[in-house]
């Protein structure tokens, strides 16, 4: 029934393909409150330190390893820092690691898959194997390799899982240019000699940009998730900064005393891996309502 | 004689696929002066479409061009540079594509359509643009142009989206219209609207036309000359009022027949072609009509006939050509 409802109901004077979208988004709950979750995370990680406590490395030994109290809403950790400042603090670094890392995937794959797509012939082969010799080596594995040989830290951790992570991003623009380069406005614009650059951006690039973003929300869980695999291994964020990866670390040793030391990072990146995941879903299928 | 606006001479276009080659040109002649509507007509597949994208130097791959010269005021097409042809493309020749309703980008307004053209071929700025559009989009018969251009493709009728087209294919004041069977996605009133369109622009602006369709009735109402093609040939070229008075192809017979009459009496049946057209993936000699030809003889199916003056100005590949006007009349 409710499908019935959103298939039957059209925005009444929706003058563009956004309009449509958001009209869609807006009535998939789930989508809605994941997205006011996801945007409020996004906020709270952009001003950490104007709503934090206190600082992420403030340490106060005397009060270490306290439950949630009123003075540390949270608790604090074996140093005595304050968990709640921690977990803001964390998000900061979390999310621009999750954002940055498939930014810098986009930004390498997207050219590459347009161009091999558009053109074809031998940019198309040469394109094509590169996917299969990155796709052959897991993501994991290469980013273990590459801060094996030049160290960790926030910036390298999202270069490094950037530079990992372009082939999805490569494949995706591929297969939208393959199918849109053969479409019947495509022609006409080449009729009206308008020059393939302006074709490929300005007349394509609009059609093929909805699934990109869909799957770069979708790409932001999973950077959650290894960037707090690898901050948990002590590879990735380096103390005294804060990291949900790197508070689940800490607080393991600690779990008999003080629970909430690593429940709160844990909490902290299923919610966001959850609102992410589920806002990009509504997202896809807000923009493609065909996927469903 | 003046020289021509278009001129194509000899032309061969295949499409050398993976096990196969086919042949969907095969020595396409044909000439259009400014001001003159020419026509070419044929089955599915007779290499109609083809033809036109060889103008443009638009055949999709893997179709090539291997022999044969378009020259075009006085240029030959086939040896200009990819920015030449640009320049040419829209600007010097105008396209009207078969299917309106996908030829229009969905995502560009009807004004962002016109004001790239303008502005790519003519360097007009926003503001020049914008007038010309609404002059142009009036021009076309889109009431309230200055509305309606911010709109996006969807929010327009087949019918006026067709229109736009015609807007965009004369934005740059070609020399040459080339359309595409530009009525078959359209109802059969708009069809009308849209031809007498078209006819209107020729006359006005003294355009040369070639208009593809596979209606002759199109032809009989809105051409001057008129090229009946077959499997990438060209059987019959003729003015109209002869073709239609005296067709002499057997082939230009059978499709003449196949035009339901209304005032015929009696015929109950619609008469057709027996058989299909072929593709041609092998360069054989004989007539291709000749399977489905019944005044088909041993000569037909063993030498090429040639393009030949039959009467003035009306020329016909065939070894038998049908004299008797009588069998028309059926």
């Amino acid at each position: 029934m409710t499908v019935l409802q959103e298939r039957i109901a059209t925005p009444r004077s929706s003058s563009s393909f956004w309009h449509a979208a958001w009209y869609r988004y807006k009535r998939n709950r789930l989508a809605l409150v994941s997205g006011v979750i996801a945007v409020l995370i996004l906020v709270v990680a952009a001003l950490a330190s104007v709503i934090a406590p206190f600082g992420y490395a403030t340490q106060n030994l005397n009060e270490s390893l306290t439950g949630p109290s009123l003075h540390h809403l949270l608790g604090t950790d074996q140093l005595g820092r304050d968990l709640l400042s921690r977990a803001i603090f964390g998000a900061r670094t979390s999310m621009a690691i999750a954002i940055g890392a498939p930014l810098v995937g986009a930004i390498i794959g997207i050219p590459i898959g347009i161009l091999s797509g558009w053109f074809g012939g031998v940019i198309d082969f040469i394109a094509l194997r590169a996917f299969e010799v990155f796709t052959m080596v897991p993501q994991v594995l290469m980013a273990l390799l590459l801060i094996a040989l030049y160290g960790g830290g926030v910036l390298k951790l999202l270069l490094f899982l950037g530079i990992t992570s372009w082939v999805g991003f490569g494949r995706l623009a591929r297969a939208q240019y393959l199918t849109l380069r053969d479409r019947d406005f495509v022609l006409a614009a080449k009729a009206m000699g308008v020059p393939t650059w302006r074709i490929i951006i300005v007349h394509v690039l609009p059609s093929a940009v909805g699934p990109m973003i869909v799957f770069f929300v979708q790409q932001v869980p999973a950077t959650i998730f290894a960037a707090a695999g690898f901050s948990f291994l002590g590879l990735g964020v380096q103390d005294p900064l804060a990291d949900w990866g790197k508070m689940i670390n800490d607080g393991e040793q600690y779990l008999s005393i003080n629970l909430t030391v690593a429940l709160t990072p844990i909490i902290c990146i299923a919610l966001a891996t959850l609102a992410f995941s589920f806002a990009g879903d509504g997202l896809r299928d807000a923009l493609d309502p065909t996927s469903r | 004689m003046p020289e021509a606006l278009l001129e194509i001479r000899d032309l061969h276009v295949s499409f050398a696929l993976e096990r196969s080659t086919v042949y969907a040109v095969q020595g396409l002649s044909l000439q259009v002066d400014a001001g003159e509507r020419v026509g070419v007509v044929g089955e599915s597949g007779s290499g109609k479409s083809v033809s036109a994208l060889s103008v443009m130097q638009m055949v999709p791959s893997p179709g090539k061009i291997t022999a044969g010269d378009i020259v075009f005021g006085g240029e030959n097409i086939r040896t200009l540079s990819t920015s030449e042809l640009r320049h040419i493309r829209g600007g010097q020749i105008g396209m009207i594509p078969q299917n309106p309703l996908t030829s229009l980008n969905p995502v560009l307004t009807v004004e962002a359509h016109l004001q790239e053209v303008l502005r790519l071929h003519l360097g007009l700025t926003r503001r020049e643009g914008r007038e010309r559009t609404i002059e142009l989009l009036r021009s076309v018969g889109i009431p309230d142009p200055a509305t309606r251009m911010h709109e996006y493709p969807h929010r327009l009728s087949g019918g006026q989206r067709q229109r736009v087209m015609i807007a965009l294919a004369m934005a740059c004041a070609p020399k040459l219209l080339i359309a595409d069977e530009p009525t078959t996605a359209l109802d059969v009133t708009i069809q009308a609207q849209i031809l007498d369109l078209f006819d209107e622009l020729v006359e006005s602006s003294n355009l040369g036309a070639i208009l593809i369709t596979h209606n002759l009735g199109i032809v009989a109402g809105h051409c001057d000359r008129v090229v009946v093609m077959y499997a990438g040939r060209v059987m019959e070229t003729a003015s109209v009022p002869d073709l239609f008075a005296r067709p002499a192809h057997p082939y230009t017979l059978g499709l003449l027949r196949c035009v339901p009459r209304l005032t015929a009496r009696r015929s109950r049946v619609f008469h057709a072609i027996p058989g299909a057209p072929p593709q041609v993936t092998q360069l054989a000699e004989g007539c291709p009509f000749a399977p489905r030809c019944e005044r088909a003889t041993d000569q037909c199916r063993t030498q090429t006939p040639p393009l030949e003056e039959f009467r003035t100005n009306h020329a016909i590949a065939c070894w038998h050509p049908v004299t008797e006007p009588a069998e028309v009349a059926s």
